[in-house]
């Protein structure tokens, strides 16, 4: 009977297990819908933004760019639960751990560098339930304290779908070429008319467009996490379920035969009587 | 003068015997039937055993050969003593069936020496304890499960996992660094297996120390209930009167009460829990009783016990549980793991695993792994749910290290260099615990999981 009670307990176990991965699920479809419109809606906005800094800062940031100092900012995600959305940059960032500035965004991503050893990292929250554009302000604060180093890489998952976050590694400010690329543009560039404003600016909306597809990329990562876990929870159920049963059977059929047999040979002894 | 009886019946091994009224022989007496085959026309005799005695000076006795060929009326002839065993220095190296006669082809035995198969325990103010490590150098044995010098000790497992290669493993190491003389019983296993033991200590020259007992599948159930203790009675000469230590190996203990459970049936008793015989503990708990050590030497013993459908709560297996110093379980799930040995690290224990017995080092290790790989065993689920990366640090640092002890847990055995293409290791008890003490510390977190598989000591791991 120890058996059947110890797997009872597993199922038990299993259940409430799978009930919270359900729930989580649940919120994961609610809030991805409004992550991806949200995202959607700054990816148009942050094309803008691209073209005025570069409009203005073009010189300034190639020359910036090929002197500076390197920085990295790498975006994980803020909670747990939402699979291999983290781990997939680790390789990334383990090829840039020698770099002595890195800002870390997101709570799960400190576990990560400790992990890594890099130890001269900035950590800051990521983007709790919804992405702020206050969270930005005190990534802004070490760009400013630094004199706006220009030679950053951006360590992220680019999000290409719900089923699909690709790590990569980008320049924070962009190139010319990928902002201008096909476009008959004029270059009004006047380095005395550069303002300060635009380049704070820039930098805030650069580093909140980051926040928002990491988090429509982890808020997506989560729901198929989920997704998979519910899966296997029920899997694992019925799983058990049937141990459970086949060995309620086997003690049934065990005690019957003995019963049936124990009178069969008292029956025979009787006979012989 | 002797005692002749007339067969009144044949119902397969069971023989009912009918004696002069005032000459009915005892309970367990052994009786003789000569008579010439009416087919092929062989002089043959059969050896049978009295088990009970009815009215009318009828005795119901149990063949240890095949009745094939007998007929009412027959003469059978009360030998007037229990069955008897040749015993003695001469045995050494031969190979008897359950009524000792020799089955090896060789030379007739030249001494005359016999003791009873069936015999009585020793003594209770002669019996000895000691608390010793017997070093088998398997690593997850030595570890985990002690055995112990003069003492019990079980391997338990479903078929197919790997009982028999153990034992098998354990003579050979026993040739090579322990010595001295052992006796082998095969009770109801293959005959294939027995003829493979014979080669393999005549191939590592321990054969000459070794008596080889057989009553195998094939064999009658008196023959396979007998067997067992025919062996113990050759182990019991080597205790008692040539005061030696004496290995005493059994493959496979559970043949023995099964062949008890089939008589018992032919007998008519009524059955008990499983169908097992109701005389299932007498039965056990007499034979279990007699492998012990006394002043005189010890008699350490090393058992299978097949366990059937997997199942240890089964009658035959708990009762052999209970008379065992040390139990080794081997398990299918560490078998479909492919590790070898499948022993089960959390079912396997050891009475000796003791700090004052085994020293608190070996005690601490031993304690930590089965710890790790509880924790590990209770991850499992959340595990298969949620995957390894979801745990937190604490616990993702544990697994590793669990998988990495379960892996090194495995090792080449001798006996199997021919299935596994990798050389056997002996691993001394120093090396095991340094190698699993290492583990545990995370000297080796840095290495994956996969080098730790068939290993002998933890250097090997290095090297790789």
């Amino acid at each position: 009977m120890g058996d059947i009670l110890q797997l009872k307990q597993r199922l038990h176990n299993i259940h409430a297990v799978h009930e919270i991965t359900d729930a989580m699920q649940i919120i994961a479809t609610i809030m991805i819908g409004q992550a991806q419109r949200f995202l959607d809606y700054r990816k148009k906005l942050q094309s803008y933004y691209d073209r005025i800094y570069l409009s203005r800062e073009i010189e300034r940031a190639q020359l910036r760019k090929d002197t500076g100092e390197e920085w990295v900012i790498v975006f994980f995600s803020e909670k747990g639960f939402c699979g291999n959305f983290n781990p997939q940059l680790l390789p990334l960032l383990n090829q840039h751990k020698h770099v002595k500035n890195i800002i870390v965004i997101g709570n799960r991503g400190k576990v990560y560098a400790e992990r890594l050893g890099i130890r001269q990292a900035h950590f800051f929250p990521g983007a709790k339930r919804n992405p702020s554009e206050d969270l930005t302000e005190a990534a802004l604060n070490i760009f400013k304290e630094n004199g706006f180093p220009h030679n950053v890489k951006v360590i992220f998952n680019k999000y290409n779908n719900m089923f699909q976050q690709v790590p990569r590694v980008v320049d924070f400010f962009p190139k010319q070429d990928d902002i201008f690329s096909g476009r008959d543009t004029l270059m009004d560039i006047d380095e005395e008319a550069l303002s300060e404003t635009i380049l704070e600016n820039y930098v805030k909306a650069r580093i909140f467009f980051f926040i928002s597809e990491t988090f429509t990329g982890e808020v997506a990562s989560k729901l198929l996490m989920m997704q998979n876990a519910t899966d296997s929870a029920e899997k694992l159920k019925h799983e058990i379920s049937r141990e459970v049963s086949k060995e309620r059977q086997s003690r049934i059929t065990q005690e019957l035969s003995e019963v049936i047999s124990a009178y069969k040979v008292l029956q025979s002894q009787n006979e012989r009587r | 003068m002797s005692n002749i009886g007339k067969i009144v019946q044949v119902i397969g091994p069971i023989i009912d015997v009918k004696f002069h009224p005032e000459r009915i022989p005892d309970i367990r007496s052994a009786l003789k039937i000569y008579f010439k085959d009416i087919k092929t026309g062989e002089n043959k005799e059969i050896v049978a055993e009295i088990a009970i005695q009815s009215e009318g000076g009828i005795v119901k006795a149990v063949s240890l050969q095949p009745t094939d060929g007998l007929a009412r009326g027959m003469d059978v002839v009360d030998t007037g003593k229990p069955l008897q065993m040749p015993v003695g220095r001469e045995t050494l190296g031969r190979m008897f069936n359950a009524w000792g006669e020799l089955i090896d082809g060789g030379e007739p035995l030249q001494g005359g020496q016999t003791y009873d198969v069936r015999r009585d325990t020793p003594k209770f103010e002669d019996l000895s304890f000691r608390e010793e490590i017997y070093e088998t150098g398997i690593k997850a044995i030595d570890l985990l499960c002690p055995y112990m010098k003069g003492g019990k000790t079980g391997l338990f497992g479903g078929a197919g996992v790997g009982k028999t290669v153990i034992i098998m493993e354990m003579i050979h190491n026993m040739a090579k660094h322990h010595g001295g003389i052992s006796v082998f019983g095969g009770v109801g296993e293959r005959t294939r297996e027995g003829n493979d033991l014979w080669l393999e200590m005549k191939h590592s020259g321990v054969l000459e120390k070794t008596v080889l007992v057989f009553g195998q599948m094939g064999d009658l159930p008196g023959s396979r209930l007998i067997v067992g203790q025919s062996a113990l009675a050759q182990a019991e000469y080597f205790r008692d009167e040539a005061n030696q230590d004496v290995l005493f190996f059994i493959d496979n203990i559970f043949r023995f009460v099964q062949a008890g459970s089939e008589i018992s049936t032919l007998l008519g008793r009524i059955p008990s829990a499983v169908g097992y015989q109701p005389t299932l503990d007498i039965e056990m708990g007499r034979f279990q009783e007699r492998i012990t050590s006394t002043k005189n030497g010890y008699i350490t013993s090393i058992q299978a016990v097949y366990v059937p459908a997997d199942d240890f709560t089964d009658p035959a297996a708990a009762i052999t549980f209970s008379h065992l110093d040390s139990v080794t379980v081997l398990s299918r799930k560490v078998v479909e793991m492919g590790i070898y040995p499948a022993i089960d690290p959390l079912s396997s224990s050891s009475r000796i695993l003791a700090p004052d017995i085994v020293g608190e080092e070996h005690y601490n290790v031993a304690q930590s792994v089965k710890k790790t790989l509880q924790r590990y065993n209770e991850l499992q689920d959340i595990i298969a749910i949620l995957g390894v990366s979801e745990l937190p640090e604490e616990d993702r640092v544990l697994v590793n290290r669990a998988r990495k002890i379960r892996n090194f847990l495995s090792q080449p055995f001798h006996v199997s260099e021919q299935f596994t293409g990798l050389p056997g290791k002996f691993v001394t008890m120093p090396d095991t615990i340094e190698g699993f003490k290492l583990i545990l510390e995370g000297k080796y977190d840095h290495v994956p999981e996969q080098n730790f598989m068939m290993k002998g000591s933890i250097a090997e791991v290095e090297d790789k």
